[in-house]
């Protein structure tokens, strides 16, 4: 499921909600709440405090509208928004904090994580399912970060730029965090065996 | 771009866990409500309802209005030609002509007839010109497809007289059987849809009157059945066209006096016109 939801008209339509467009509003929403929803849910696996820190996004996005320049990733941008709104809620004594923090890029992070692969999808054949879990297996052995860089990029399909401007990181370390996830992936053998058998 | 591949592939067809958002129009509704974008989504939405009202109701109007121009259209297109006590001739839209003896009427459409070129005839009418394109006379008593170029159509009360002078025509009674008439053949349609058929006799063509005073067609009567035809002065108004048969009294009587209209009586030689 790649969410590839970066277009030019989503550009126009952030301008005509700047200037007040409900339909505009209601459109963004529409476009981009169904992967930030999945994607918070990564971040805390709770749907009572994703749904809020969503909606307060939202809020938030309306009131202050008008200031709101577009940006040059609204995905990036929303997505990143709602981390911090998820990570300000789950950890309330750290209000400032931010992905860039050592805080969350440990093991705090690490136990507000839930990068995992739905392994009994209906309909799917039995060799597929059996990759879903090796590949499920294989990306527990990763860490949170190695997990949410290869989710944004090769889940979400956000660019390198759009995937390092997510989870505040420069282009290089995202893309070395990236390599780094895909060799440990490439090296687990039951994943290997499992994509053999496809 | 090999490791991206296969990462690509990897991915391909997995799905994470807890990636539905149930509550993603309930959480909009919190959202609308906050913002209060709810009252103007209503607001927008009644004054849509009401545009769509305005436009459902300008739209009928628009139909209606069209309905009761093209209705008006085709009624004033509707032509009306109708005898007194004098025969008339008249051109019809193709171009051919037709002679409608008194007290007959003759109607059509001029829209109805780019379709269908069908005229509706009461009383007598002789039909001339170029009919190539088709023409049907429909009477209460059948219908005269004209084949041809020339005829005559009388009809009265109880029959119809069909007779062709020139071409052919088809002539359908009211219980659907056809007659087809050529040249110098004619037909009588009763009620009952009984079809009587015969040769125009030469002699009886040749007694063709063309808008006659009724005094003189009555006193070729006279002559023709050696009796006295009484009351004519009444009707010194109507003309006749047509023919008038010599072996048939009855049959001369209705086709001369049933064209005008005038009822009668016979008492042994005498006809006494009512």
């Amino acid at each position: 499921m790649l969410f590839k939801i970066r277009s030019q008209k989503s550009k126009t339509i952030w301008k005509r909600f700047q200037g007040g467009d409900h339909s505009s509003f209601k459109e963004i929403y529409n476009l981009y709440s169904r992967a930030l929803y999945a994607f918070g849910m990564k971040i805390a696996k709770d749907e009572t405090i994703v749904s809020e820190c969503l909606q307060s996004l939202f809020i938030y996005l309306w009131e202050k509208r008008s200031s709101i320049d577009c940006p040059s990733d609204i995905f990036a941008y929303l997505a990143v928004s709602l981390k911090h709104r998820i990570l300000k809620e789950v950890n309330p004594e750290h209000p400032t904090l931010s992905v860039n923090d050592k805080a969350i890029n440990g093991d705090e992070l690490e136990n507000t994580s839930y990068f995992i692969l739905d392994t009994d999808v209906q309909n799917s054949r039995e060799t597929e399912k059996q990759k879903a879990v090796a590949l499920n297996n294989a990306l527990q052995s990763l860490s949170s970060r190695q997990k949410e860089a290869l989710y944004l990029r090769y889940y979400d399909g956000l660019s390198v730029d759009e995937a390092a401007e997510v989870m505040g990181l420069n282009n290089q370390t995202m893309r070395n965090v990236t390599s780094n996830a895909i060799k440990r992936l490439k090296a687990d053998r039951a994943l290997q065996k499992a994509i053999k058998a496809i | 771009m090999v490791e991206e591949q296969f990462i690509i592939n990897l991915f391909n067809g997995v799905k994470f866990q807890n990636e539905d958002f149930d509550a993603r129009e309930q959480v909009w509704a919190r959202i609308s409500k906050k913002c209060g974008l709810d009252v103007a989504e209503a607001q927008v939405s009644k004054s849509s309802s009401t545009r769509r009202l305005l436009v459902s109701a300008w739209s009928l109007a628009a139909a209606i209005v069209v309905i009761v121009l093209a209705g008006s259209i085709f009624f004033l297109s509707n032509r009306t030609i109708a005898t007194g006590a004098s025969e008339c001739v008249a051109q019809l839209p193709d171009g051919s002509s037709v002679t409608l003896s008194p007290n007959s009427t003759l109607r059509y459409n001029r829209i109805k007839w780019l379709f269908d070129k069908k005229l509706s005839l009461d009383g007598k009418a002789q039909f001339c010109g170029n009919h190539k394109n088709g023409l049907s006379v429909a009477t209460e008593l059948g219908c005269v497809s004209v084949l041809g170029t020339e005829f005559l159509v009388d009809q009265t009360d109880t029959a119809m007289l069909v007779a062709c002078y020139d071409g052919s025509v088809n002539v359908r009674s009211l219980d659907g059987s056809d007659q087809l008439l050529n040249k110098g053949e004619q037909v009588i349609c009763n009620a009952e849809g009984d079809m009587d058929f015969s040769k125009i006799e030469e002699e009886v063509k040749s007694k063709v009157y063309n808008g006659a005073p009724l005094r003189d067609v009555a006193k070729q009567i006279e002559i023709i059945y050696n009796l006295k035809v009484t009351g004519v002065d009444s009707y010194s108004n109507c003309t006749y066209s047509g023919t008038i048969p010599e072996d048939d009294l009855e049959a001369a009587l209705m086709l001369v006096l049933g064209s005008c209209n005038i009822d009668y009586g016979i008492d042994g030689n005498v006809v006494s016109l009512k």
